[in-house]
């Protein structure tokens, strides 16, 4: 039981608390008393003095007056009979000192005390006046000593202090008495019933029991502390019940972790392991026994180790994330597991380990990775549908531009280019048969551009073999026009119609696909339907056209090119300002051939003078069956004149050596020739042309087998006729 | 020209005011050195306020505010003929009137006797204003021959406290003489008259004029022969400027000696003192 102190005694605390106070107050008002007791005696003082000074007013006036030091000197004497008066002195008006006398008594000493509160002495002048004049004569001057009045009365002041101190030692006395009573007693009590907790049963503590009825503060707080231990019994019972439903649910829980088919692995904040169920253990191929106390990292491999390490520390961290780890079992094989994780805080709210629910994801993974295999072939299939048809769309197009082009040039532009996209990994080119049989190459896309400009048909085995000829780099005949340069699996196609060699189609994938690709084989398949569809429609519409305006006899431009063609020479003519000359030629007695040797001579007498024409005429001229046996040639910056010798040295030539057997049967076959000029003769085609009717008949009529040239004049008469 | 001439004289006269007021009596006396000729010595003085013994009849007695007597008949004959004002003032008792010198608050003391001590702060005219004897009184009934000092041997003789009548005679008197105080002239007179002495020193005029007023006058009689010839004198305070008046006082003083004005002037004085006294004028 711990002793209080006497000093610290609630009882004895108050009381000199109070005492103090009183004490405190005392001396304040003790102090202002003093105060105005002292002013008082002061005033006193001055008044006493005052009668003294009034006493020796007249002695002292006439001492002065009459400079009367002996005088002086009985009034200074009267002045030191009275006690307070330690020195006088009498001055006349000159300032002269006519007596001065100091008392022979102990000063207080300077260093007194209250002298720094009261001036240890005080001086009185009392001004000496004479006669009704008032003449001023001196002064008589006086000094009280201060000491013994302070002195009494500061031993007034010690008594009166004396008596405040009992007056409060008795009231210490009395309130602690008092106090002891009515505070002490009861909170002892009170204190000792909470430290010696409740009675004994059938044995209350009367005296804190007590305390309960009181009417006070003190009562207060005795049932206060009853209704607390009340409270607190209750409280700890409850507790005691909450404790074992506890310990009852953390063994429920220990038997579901126990049990559970999942894994369950607890591991410290160094990754030892805290706990671990049975499930887990049989997972990593030991028992739950070995594993307590022995590191996470021990399963795993040196790579899991690093991984782990760095998701322990953002475990410790504080979150809680799910992911797949890949463990090593007790026996080295391979354990890929699902963990479920969440920190585990110690008491101290840090971070002191993991938590983690953990599940056999080894077999779920092997399913994973068969599904994922056959979704990338799925995606492969797909993948090349779409390119199929991509190829379709292009090739659609390329089809329908081969339709749409005019010339071969053009055609060999469009499946350049196409190639050019079909085939934009790679590298090829088309080269076609020539008219000597040699290959030509008409376009390649790709690098590199590796095409020759010409080979021999003998040069390439897939013409030779009459099919595809594939060459991979390690693999296959080469062709002899093979650049030797790494260019990648090449595949020549040979495109054939009607059995005849249209061209071949060259096409190397860079080294990028494998040496069998189907699809690639289907592309360059229809890429080259496609293209001898193209040419041999392009050149059967060119042959259609080419029979529309040729004779077909003899293989001119018929009367309809002629027509089309000579406005075109006559224009250019006069823009050049060069001459154009037109011939009109009439094979001579042409209907006396077909009437003696038949129709057959009279063609063949036709074909010789086509013949003879086309031999004879420049590259730019030309030649045409204008209608039966009438011959028209245009002679392109050619004058009449010149037109003339060349067709008067034709007709002396008389080429027989063209059908030698044609002029064994009938002889020499003779021509007659009409000429006029543009633009000397006319300027428009028809005018031309009836100038030259007009020279060719006026030829006739000089009995043929000449040439007649269109007068200019002439021909002027007759436009100016017109 | 003029105009600068006039501004020369001006400041000179005015720095010489300003020195002045510095330290007006030593200037005073060097101004009287240069100026010497052109101006009275005492031009600083421009009135002297005097005073004496209010009570010293014949030569001097108070009246009212005012002294009056044969000292200042003569002083202020004299002091007229130099052509300065005067005031013959009353300031009191006789020491008072000596301290009154002392300090400078009067310029001058007339008619007393030059002693050392008073020489320190007077400055005393060389020639006496008046003859002061000492004379022996003694009652008519009771004649006495008094040739020289011994003939006082063996006779009871009075004084005045305080009063002395040269050094000679005080000294033969301390060895041979036997002299009563008294504490004023008129109980000497009262017990010479009662025959309890037989003679009494005193002055000649101050103890004829005591006489006249005590209305013994008839009994008692002054002796012939003086016990000494001594004089008075005027002494101006060192701590006035008129203090540079003493010398043509002096001469004054002297000039009225020898025309008889001083002792004609105490004959004047004592007839005024009687008067006085008869009217019962005296305060």
């Amino acid at each position: 039981m711990r002793r209080v102190p006497l000093a610290g005694r609630l009882a004895v605390r108050q009381a000199l608390s109070s005492a103090l106070l009183a004490l405190a107050l005392g001396i304040g008002f003790s102090a202002l008393q003093v105060t105005r007791d002292f002013t008082e005696t002061t005033a006193a003082e001055q008044r006493e003095i005052a009668q003294v000074l009034a006493v020796l007013r007249e002695p002292a006036v006439q001492a002065a007056y009459q400079l009367s030091e002996p005088a002086a000197e009985v009034v200074v004497q009267g002045a030191l009979s009275f006690t307070q008066v330690i020195e006088a002195r009498l001055r006349n008006d000159f300032g002269e000192t006519l007596a001065h006398r100091r008392k022979d008594v102990a000063a207080p000493p300077a260093d007194v005390w209250w002298a720094r509160f009261v001036e240890p002495t005080n001086a009185y002048t009392l001004p000496l006046e004479y006669g009704a004049a008032k003449k001023r004569v001196g002064e008589l001057r006086v000094i009280t000593s201060q000491g013994p009045r302070v002195e009494h009365f500061l031993q007034g002041v010690w008594r009166e202090l004396g008596l405040s101190i009992l007056r409060s030692l008795i009231i210490v006395l009395a309130l602690s008495v008092l106090f002891y009573g009515t505070l002490t007693r009861p909170l002892t009590a009170i204190a000792r019933r909470i430290r010696s907790g409740p009675a004994t049963p059938g044995e209350p503590d009367d005296a804190a029991r007590a305390q309960t009825d009181r009417q006070d503060e003190i009562g207060e707080i005795a049932s206060a502390f009853e209704r607390y231990e009340r409270e607190a019994r209750e409280r700890t019972l409850s507790l005691e019940a909450s404790a074992a439903a506890l310990a009852a649910s953390e063994a429920r829980y220990r038997r579901v972790v126990e049990t559970a088919l999942e894994g369950v692995w607890q591991i410290d904040a160094q990754g030892r392991t805290t706990l671990a169920n049975e499930a887990m253990a049989q997972m990593l191929g030991t028992t739950a026994a070995e594993m307590v106390g022995r590191p996470l990292f021990d399963f795993m491999d040196d790579e899991g180790r690093q991984a782990a390490a760095q998701l322990l520390r953002r475990r410790l961290g504080g979150s809680s994330e799910r992911h797949e780890f890949r463990f090593v079992r007790a026996d080295g094989s391979e354990l890929w597991a699902e963990l479920s994780t969440c920190p585990i805080t110690g008491p101290d709210g840090q971070i002191a380990g993991a938590l983690a629910m953990v599940t056999d994801a080894t077999e779920r993974r092997r399913r994973n990775e068969e599904l994922r295999a056959g979704n990338a072939q799925l995606r492969a299939m797909v993948g090349n549908l779409e390119r199929h048809s991509h190829d379709m769309a292009q090739i659609a197009e390329l089809n329908e531009l081969l339709q749409s082009a005019r010339s071969e040039p053009e055609a060999f532009d469009v499946i350049r280019s196409a190639g050019q996209r079909l085939f934009a990994e790679g590298s090829g080119g088309l080269s076609i048969t020539g008219h000597d049989g040699e290959m030509v190459r008409v376009g390649q896309w790709g690098t590199p551009a590796w095409v020759p400009p010409h080979f021999s048909r003998g040069d390439c085995w897939a013409i030779r073999r009459g099919g595809p000829h594939v060459q991979a780099p390690e693999r296959g005949v080469k062709c002899m026009h093979h650049p030797g340069d790494p260019i990648g699996n090449l595949v020549c196609t040979p495109l054939y119609v009607d059995g005849a060699l249209l061209g071949v189609l060259h096409t190397a994938d860079g080294g990028s696909g494998a040496p069998r690709d189907e699809t690639l084989r289907q592309r360059i398949e229809i890429f080259g339907e496609v293209i001898k569809l193209g040419l041999s429609n392009l050149r059967l519409r060119e042959s259609l056209r080419e029979q529309a305006l040729r004779d077909a006899l003899t293989g001119l431009p018929n009367r309809r090119l002629f027509d089309e063609t000579l406005p075109r020479e006559l224009a250019r003519s006069s823009r050049s300002g060069h001459a154009l000359t037109l011939a009109s030629i009439d094979v001579d007695k042409f209907k006396q051939f077909n009437d003696t040797h038949g129709h057959d001579v009279g063609d063949r007498v036709l074909r010789w003078m086509a013949n003879t024409l086309t031999h004879s005429i420049r590259s730019g001229d030309m030649a045409c069956r204008y209608g039966g046996d009438e011959f028209l040639c245009l002679l392109v910056d050619m004058s009449a004149e010149e037109a003339r010798e060349r067709f008067e040295r034709l007709m002396v030539e008389a080429r027989s050596d063209l059908d030698p057997e044609l002029g064994a049967r009938v002889g020499r076959v003779g021509f007659t020739v009409g000429l006029a000029s543009a633009p000397d003769c006319a300027t428009d085609a028809a005018a031309l042309l009836r100038a030259a009717d007009a020279a060719l008949y006026a030829a006739k009529a000089r009995g043929g087998r000449c040439v007649e040239v269109a007068a200019p004049q002439a021909v002027v008469e007759i436009a100016v006729g017109h | 020209m003029y105009g600068g001439w006039a501004d020369l004289v001006g400041g000179a006269s005015q720095a010489m005011e300003v020195a002045m007021s510095v330290n007006r009596r030593s200037l005073g006396v060097g101004f009287l050195a240069l100026a010497m000729g052109t101006a009275p010595a005492w031009a600083q003085c421009t009135r002297v306020v005097f005073s004496a013994n209010p009570d010293y009849p014949p030569y001097h007695w108070a009246e009212g505010d005012r002294i009056v007597g044969a000292s200042v008949a003569l002083t202020g004959r004299i002091l007229d003929e130099l052509g300065v004002a005067w005031q013959a003032r009353f300031v009191g008792p006789w020491p008072r009137v000596l301290k009154s010198a002392e300090f400078g608050e009067i310029d001058l003391v007339v008619s007393l006797k030059p002693t050392p001590e008073r020489e320190a702060y007077l400055e005393f005219t060389r020639n006496p204003a008046f003859p002061n004897p000492m004379a022996v009184f003694v009652a008519r009934a009771r004649p006495l021959r008094f040739d020289a000092p011994e003939d006082l041997v063996g006779r009871r003789g009075g004084r005045t406290v305080g009063d002395r009548f040269g050094d000679v005679f005080d000294r033969y008197a301390e060895k041979h003489l036997t002299l009563e105080d008294a504490e004023s002239l008129d109980v000497n007179y009262q017990k010479l008259a009662a025959g309890r002495v037989d003679y009494v020193v005193t002055g000649l005029y101050t103890g004829r004029a005591h006489l006249v007023r005590s209305g013994l006058a008839d009994r008692i009689v002054a002796l012939p022969r003086p016990v000494n010839e001594g004089t008075i004198h005027h002494g101006f305070s060192r701590r006035s400027p008129c203090s540079a008046l003493v010398a043509a006082v002096d001469a004054k003083l002297a000039a009225a000696h020898r025309s008889g004005l001083a002792a004609r002037l105490l004959e004047e004085a004592l007839q005024q003192w009687q008067r006085s006294a008869a009217k019962g004028a005296r305060p």
